[in-house]
């Protein structure tokens, strides 16, 4: 792996929880716990630009300083769980985009992503969320279907369309960084 | 949005107890084994002679006992929620209550207050490693104990790296965020308002500037490092070397047989 590729997914992980840090809100009044963040959405721009696995280890990266810092409440838990639930999403899309670079491509790789993530919320939340928090299995399974499926389907959806509308100017400025760089490399200007 | 009132990234709080001189892989296996020691426990004795080793390595961190409690402000509404939700449907023993259809019976009670000390137990015990720890010896701590995962072609060296990096950049980023918040809120940008799609549709034109700093941050960072023939982790050298001591080991081996304790004394 080069510096340069490390460093940036480094920054995309440090955007990532900073999202986490600015950006947080309950979709539903009623569960409360169910908390709308962004931080997939460097996530996944770490991905179409760079492919699924590094897409996975940006995930792992910001999964455990999550876990260290901003929601050391959740603990280990929920570490694991974002590590699942995101790197599911980004395996999905990261794959269908490295395959179809095109418009279409990105918008089939994010749909699809957002519904393997969705389903892998449920057996995730049966295990999970009874095994170690503790809920009856009889209410996480009541609470699948009105809560539980349309909170991930609306976090991957929003998640989906910002990274959709910001991926394009992005990668076009970090090409534009990328070629300002060679033709000051190739062209250097001296004092005379 | 509440904007950043507290720019520190994490919880450390620098220290000189026993707990801030344990090594922090020690501390790390440590709290895994205590953790594996709250799931094990089924009763409430269990839980009081957690609570009192819990207490006492609180205590001997000589930190106020309220910051371990602040870390559970976050999670009193997914405590409230198990508590009630055991309420109202683990039936069983006694009835205590009859409230319409609505019965309270002694089981769920119990399990419900079982369930609530677990999550206190979880997020206390976390609250010792990340309060007593600093980030930067704990991604040291992973890539140490990432080390095995290296064979089956887990680049070890270059997530614990980014964590550093990144844990480096947060404040930064955070400043740099806040500078692009303002800016675009002269631009008359409106971040607070309408519904939950509209909030976050709000946040692209912080996104996109936000985006490219970072990049131009890393793009320098990057020229930075391989000027100073930074090549991964081979043969580096660190300014901080961990070292475990006999007290390292002597934690570890104290957890393991506290879990070999629980499973066997069944409580």
């Amino acid at each position: 792996m080069n510096v340069r590729k490390m460093v940036t997914m480094a920054m995309l992980a440090a955007v990532s929880v900073l999202l986490m840090y600015l950006v947080r809100f309950p979709i539903f009044p009623a569960a409360p716990f169910l908390e709308y963040d962004m931080a997939d959405v460097p996530i996944l721009i770490g991905t179409f630009l760079l492919g699924p696995v590094c897409g996975l280890i940006l995930t792992v990266v910001v999964s455990v300083i999550q876990a260290m810092t901003v929601s050391a409440s959740s603990t280990w838990i929920g570490a694991v769980m974002h590590i699942f639930a995101t790197g599911s999403f980004v395996i999905v899309a990261g794959c269908i985009y490295h395959k179809v670079r095109t418009r279409i491509g990105a918008v089939l790789s994010l749909v699809l992503g957002s519904l393997v993530m969705t389903l892998a919320m449920i057996p995730l939340n049966l295990i999970f969320t009874v095994r170690f928090l503790g809920a009856p299995r009889e209410v996480v399974v009541a609470m699948l279907v009105p809560t539980i499926i349309p909170f991930n389907l609306i976090k991957a959806a929003i998640n989906s369309v910002i990274t959709f509308s910001v991926y394009k100017t992005v990668a076009k400025v970090l090409r534009l960084q990328i070629v300002e760089k060679k033709n000051q490399e190739t062209s250097p200007t001296y004092p005379a | 949005m509440s904007i950043m009132k507290s720019i520190t990234i994490g919880q450390f709080v620098p220290g000189d107890s026993l707990m801030h001189r344990l090594d922090a892989r020690a501390k790390f296996i440590a709290l895994i084994f205590l953790i594996i020691a709250v799931f094990a426990v089924n009763s409430f004795v269990g839980y009081a002679i957690l609570a009192a080793i819990i207490f006492s390595l609180l205590f001997s961190s000589g930190m106020p006992l309220r910051y371990f409690f602040r870390g559970l402000r976050p999670v009193y509404y997914i405590m409230t929620f198990t508590f009630l939700i055991h309420l109202i449907f683990t039936k069983g023993g006694n009835v205590l209550l009859r409230f319409g259809g609505i019965t309270v019976e002694s089981h769920g009670v119990y399990l419900g207050l079982f369930m609530v000390l677990r999550i206190v137990f979880l997020v206390v015990t976390t609250s010792l490693l990340t309060l007593t720890t600093s980030p930067i010896a704990l991604t040291d701590a992973l890539e140490y104990l990432m080390k095995p995962l290296r064979k089956i072609g887990v680049p070890a060296h270059e997530i614990a790296m980014m964590m550093t990096i990144a844990l480096r950049f947060i404040p930064t980023l955070m400043e740099e965020s806040e500078k692009i918040m303002k800016a675009q809120m002269a631009r008359g940008a409106d971040f607070e308002s309408g519904n939950i799609y509209r909030r976050a549709k709000s946040l692209v034109p912080l996104l996109v500037p936000l985006f490219v700093s970072s990049f131009r941050r890393a793009d320098d960072l990057a020229v930075a490092m391989e000027a100073r023939c930074y090549r991964g982790g081979e043969g580096r050298t660190r300014l901080n070397e961990l070292k475990a001591g006999p007290r390292d080991f002597i934690a570890v081996a104290c957890t393991i047989l506290l879990v070999v304790f629980i499973k066997w004394i069944k409580v």
